[in-house]
């Protein structure tokens, strides 16, 4: 995989600092959490703590499309109406606000799984097609929550631009003058210059090899020993 | 004295608890989970072997806890994600294993460089502690120039735990680096060795403390204080608290409501003296509790007729 994070200094006095180097990880650590491997294209983050500025520049990846009736449930047609079936738990919440909200009392629950829209109310292939979330939306709460989890918690003072699928937000503790702005676009309009990897011995977190016992070990049969 | 962890089975647990009495040390807990008992105690140095020799003897096992006794803060800038859970709890946690009693405290407006600052109320809160460990973060510049006005006014020694590599840090007792902001928790070696590194540091500063207040000790030990609370006080026994009387350098913390029982407390006679006149009693700034302060001798003025405290602040 493409390395996606980049973390570079703005002060060629600190270029590779301790906190240079463990905002990448936390930065990683952030994404990871998040599941946000995919969402975001490149994470661009420009610190000066002289300044002091933090500032944070996502590329945000394709725009997921809307989730349908067909892409999280079963529809079937029967004598007695139209049967959803729910298969994706994660979107239940979802469906059964769509689903009063077309349909109100006239709809039966089955049992945790299974509705029936009664027959007539709407076409099944009507119903297959209709949107039951936008997970886009939901994309980008986490976004933002990955970025505020590395922006300096004092850093109160915000300046936020969107243009295209690129959102910068510049950080302080002090107002921002239209000078910094333009420091950082100036950065960034260069290309990313990645940490070397062994500027991050050290940093990184090195877990030591443990010994494997044998009846852990592949192909092992533990209740024979 | 030095303290004591015991983990064993309950089967003939009070033959421990009978010697700790005889040998003059102190009980602070014992915690019973089904057949297993753990007991934190004191005994006086020159007494461990006969203590080791009954382990021995009931094949449990013995930990030493250098913090017991102790009080300590575990301070963090915010109580923020950013700051919290990890290493804070990983922080306080490690202390507690080594026997002191942690209280964490997330500062209102601890972050930030130039907006960073300790309020009145925070400071006394902290200084009600034994020491405090203030878990600060990974940048140089900040740590240097900025963060030492939270902890530049304290009483009480600050031991700071941050990202990079320092010599020291001003106004504080010590500095140990690399356990900043971390987004994991602490699992390795090398992670558990820089805990291992705070506690030392922690056993140091007490140390001193402990030598400071040995120049003018109190009349009585704060673990004789303890076990006279516990024993007098009815209450205390249905207090739901965690160690309901905790042991501080200096005196103990009650668990009680200081409207209800401080009246109390100071008509208590302990050791043939009202403790109103041998200790200030006060308001914690923790939840209306009780601080107990023994005061030292030099600020008592023992006659045959009784005790006076010779300068004030007897009651705040």
């Amino acid at each position: 995989m493409s390395e996606k994070v980049f973390v570079e200094s703005l002060d060629p006095s600190y270029q590779y600092g301790y906190g240079v180097l463990m905002l990448k990880v936390i930065a990683e650590h952030a994404l990871s959490e998040l599941s946000l491997g995919g969402a975001l294209e490149e994470l661009r983050i420009l610190v000066d703590m002289r300044k002091p500025l933090v500032a944070v520049r996502a590329l945000l990846g394709p725009p997921l499309p809307p989730i349908r009736v067909m892409d999280c449930a079963r529809v079937q047609e029967a004598a007695d109406g139209i049967h959803v079936v729910l298969l994706d738990e994660g979107q239940a919440p979802f469906l059964a606000k769509l689903l009063r909200e077309k349909f109100g009392g006239s709809l039966e629950q089955l049992d945790r799984w299974e509705v029936v829209v009664p027959a007539g109310a709407m076409p099944a292939k009507e119903l297959e097609r209709l949107v039951v979330s936008h997970p886009q939306e939901r994309m980008g709460e986490r976004i933002m929550d990955a970025l505020e989890r590395v922006i300096p918690v004092g850093f109160r003072v915000r300046y936020a631009e969107r243009e295209g699928n690129s959102l910068l937000i510049l950080a302080s503790e002090n107002p921002i003058p239209d000078g910094w702005v333009e420091e950082v676009k100036e950065a960034l309009r260069k290309p990313p210059s990645p940490i070397p990897p062994e500027k991050m011995e050290g940093i990184r977190r090195k877990v030591e090899a443990a010994e494997i016992l044998p009846k852990f070990k592949e192909g092992a049969m533990p209740w024979r020993l | 004295m030095p303290g004591f962890l015991f983990e064993g089975g309950g089967y003939r647990h009070q033959e421990l608890l009978e010697l700790v009495e005889d040998l003059g040390g102190s009980v602070l807990q014992t915690r019973t989970i089904g057949t297993e008992v753990t007991i934190t105690f004191f005994v006086p140095q020159e007494d461990v072997g006969v203590v080791e020799d009954l382990v021995r003897d009931l094949q449990g096992k013995l930990k030493r806890l250098p913090l017991m006794g102790s009080e300590i803060a575990v301070v963090s800038p915010t109580i923020t994600r950013h700051h919290l859970p990890h290493p804070l709890c990983d922080v306080a946690e490690y202390l507690r294993r080594e026997g002191a009693k942690t209280n964490m405290i997330g500062l209102a407006r601890g972050p930030g460089q130039r907006t960073c600052q300790l309020g009145v109320e925070e400071r006394k809160l902290i200084e009600e502690h034994d020491a405090a460990v203030f878990v600060l973060g990974n940048f140089e510049h900040c740590l240097k120039e900025y963060k030492w006005k939270l902890f530049k006014d304290l009483s009480v020694p600050v031991i700071v735990t941050g990202g990079p590599e320092l010599p020291s840090l001003p106004y504080a007792f010590s500095y140990i680096s690399g356990m900043g902001r971390l987004p994991y928790r602490t699992r390795t070696f090398t992670e558990i060795g820089k805990l291992d590194e705070v506690a030392r540091a922690v056993e140091k500063a007490l140390e001193e403390r402990r030598k400071k207040i040995s120049l003018d000790p109190p009349l009585l030990s704060p673990l004789v204080l303890k076990g006279e609370i516990e024993n007098r006080l009815e209450e205390i026994r249905k207090c739901g608290a965690p160690l309901p009387v905790t042991p501080r350098l200096k005196g103990v913390r009650v668990k009680l409501p200081y409207s209800r029982f401080a009246g109390v407390l100071r008509e208590m006679e302990v050791a043939g003296y009202r403790l109103g006149e041998i200790a200030e009693i006060r308001r914690s700034l923790m939840r209306d509790y009780i601080l107990v302060d023994l005061l030292p001798l030099s600020r008592l003025e023992l006659s045959p007729k009784g005790v006076r405290a010779i300068s004030g602040g007897m009651e705040v």
